[in-house]
């Protein structure tokens, strides 16, 4: 095996060990990596046309094979608009009967408003234990780095962690890096959300640091507290386990994700937002 | 000598006739440049559908595959140079898990290519034999890092396990195309 290992052989072993060791530091130090955003920017075209492909294969073979699945998932998706519907119509009135008392009672309006920019998924990152897509929108599009994406229904999908000119990172909330202070709509407890991969659950949110003194029932909505990052009362999940951290100080709770994140195509990044 | 020992050297054409190329150095050429749009198509495949599925709770590594499988068809000079350039491509094409890959994925290549080369026939079985050893090393390397960071636990040793398992897997599907490309142009080193 040393006759194989001659001189030039080392030489390769050392500089693969520097190079990553260089550019580690380099990136690092930069924080703008110019190789890695022409890169990604080339080879997103090549990545939409592909994805596009894919989906029309995926659709053609659901056509095919899954037609009475469709039906009756279209069935059920047409009950879902009218029961939608209704609660629309009903939010509506409640809304005008709001406005109402808040003009009686003299108190200033809440109101959000924010600007998104529509974008779809090109691509996944298959790590075991990070949770990320690139989508076909970037810095030209209005899209730059910490903007947050939701869906249309407007529940909470990640944070844009890179972007460059036609193309844009989102780490999803699976992924356990990130982290977001929300609140439980009910009553208002604050907590830190983050990816259940650590926990072993990695199809689910884990919401730490809650007070002790917190009620949690199944299926409370826990809806972002508000940040520079995130607006407020944007839907994360819906809360189906709690318990007491190992600590006994503070509780924990188990979310299931509003968003359906694996089965994403499309999101909504918010350019800008207003809390009024 | 006989006429079908022979072979003129055919004249080329355009670039390839103005840099004077032989012809076994344009086989060459095309040989790297056909391996490059194998890894970059596996790449894209990877990131566009085999990312979202997960057999048996693991993923695919297709990318990583390909080059291990690339480094070991060839020398260990010639393999882990192009190691090194696939493993630069990979991390910039924002796929990799982190800047290691370009450490790792060489030098695993390089190693088991020089294990075969000194101890082990140029086949099939000692190929895939020295792919699998490199895809368990990596894959375990990246989870130990994972465990480092923080970012991975141990209850996701399994999925880590089923990751390399199904990327082994993938092996045999792979080698002959990567093994048609790797003999054009003549082996590069004599058995």
């Amino acid at each position: 095996m040393r006759h194989y290992l001659n001189r030039k052989i080392r030489i390769l072993l050392i500089v693969a060990v520097l190079l990553a060791v260089g550019l580690a530091i380099a990136d690092s130090l930069t924080d703008a990596s110019l190789l890695g955003k022409l890169t990604q920017s080339t080879l997103t075209p090549i990545r939409g046309a592909v994805n596009g492909l894919a989906n029309q294969a995926e659709k053609f073979y659901s056509y095919m094979f899954r037609y009475e699945a469709l039906e009756a998932e279209n069935e059920r998706l047409k009950e879902q608009i009218a029961q939608m519907e209704d609660d629309a119509r009903r939010a509506d009135s409640v809304s005008r009967e709001n406005d109402r008392l808040r003009a009686v009672a003299e108190m200033k309006a809440h109101h959000e408003d924010y600007d998104t920019v529509d974008a779809y998924l090109i691509s996944w990152d298959s790590n075991d234990w990070s949770s990320t897509f690139t989508i076909n929108r970037g810095t030209s599009s209005g899209i730059d780095v910490d903007m947050c994406a939701v869906t249309a229904n407007g529940e909470v999908v990640g944070l844009v962690t890179e972007a460059g000119s036609n193309y844009a990172v989102v780490k999803t909330l699976l992924d356990s890096s990130l982290e977001v202070s929300a609140a439980i709509a009910s009553n208002g407890y604050s907590g830190m959300v983050r990816g259940g991969y650590i926990s072993g659950q990695s199809d689910l949110l884990r919401m730490n640091y809650v007070s002790s003194a917190a009620v949690m029932r199944n299926n409370d909505q826990v809806v972002t507290s508000g940040s520079t990052m995130y607006p407020r009362n944007l839907i994360i999940g819906y809360i189906i386990d709690a318990g007491f951290e190992n600590t006994g100080v503070a509780k924990y709770a188990i979310l299931q994700p509003a968003a359906d994140i694996a089965n994403l195509e499309q999101v909504f990044i918010i350019t800008e937002y207003d809390n009024q | 000598m006989r006429n079908s020992e022979f072979k003129q050297d055919i004249l080329g054409r355009g670039l390839t006739e103005k840099l004077y190329m032989t012809q076994r150095q344009r086989k060459r050429l095309v040989k790297w440049v056909l391996c490059s749009l194998c890894c970059l198509g596996l790449l894209i495949l990877q990131d566009v559908a085999f990312s979202r599925f997960r057999p048996m709770g693991g993923t695919v590594d297709l990318p990583v595959c390909a080059i291990f499988l690339s480094c070991l068809l060839h020398d260990a000079e010639s393999g882990g140079k192009f190691a090194i350039w696939a493993s630069l491509f990979y991390l910039y094409s924002g796929s990799a898990p982190g800047h290691y890959v370009v450490a790792v994925i060489p030098v695993l290549g390089i190693l088991l290519a020089v294990f075969r080369m000194s101890y082990l026939q140029k086949g099939f079985p000692a190929i895939f034999l020295c792919c699998a050893v490199c895809v368990f090393a990596y894959e375990f390397f990246s989870f130990g890092v994972g465990l480092f960071y923080g970012v991975a636990s141990l209850r996701s040793t399994w999925a880590v396990l089923q990751t390399a398992i199904n990327t082994t897997v993938v092996i045999p599907l792979l080698y002959p195309a990567f093994s048609a490309i790797a003999n054009m142009g003549g082996s590069s080193w004599i058995e």
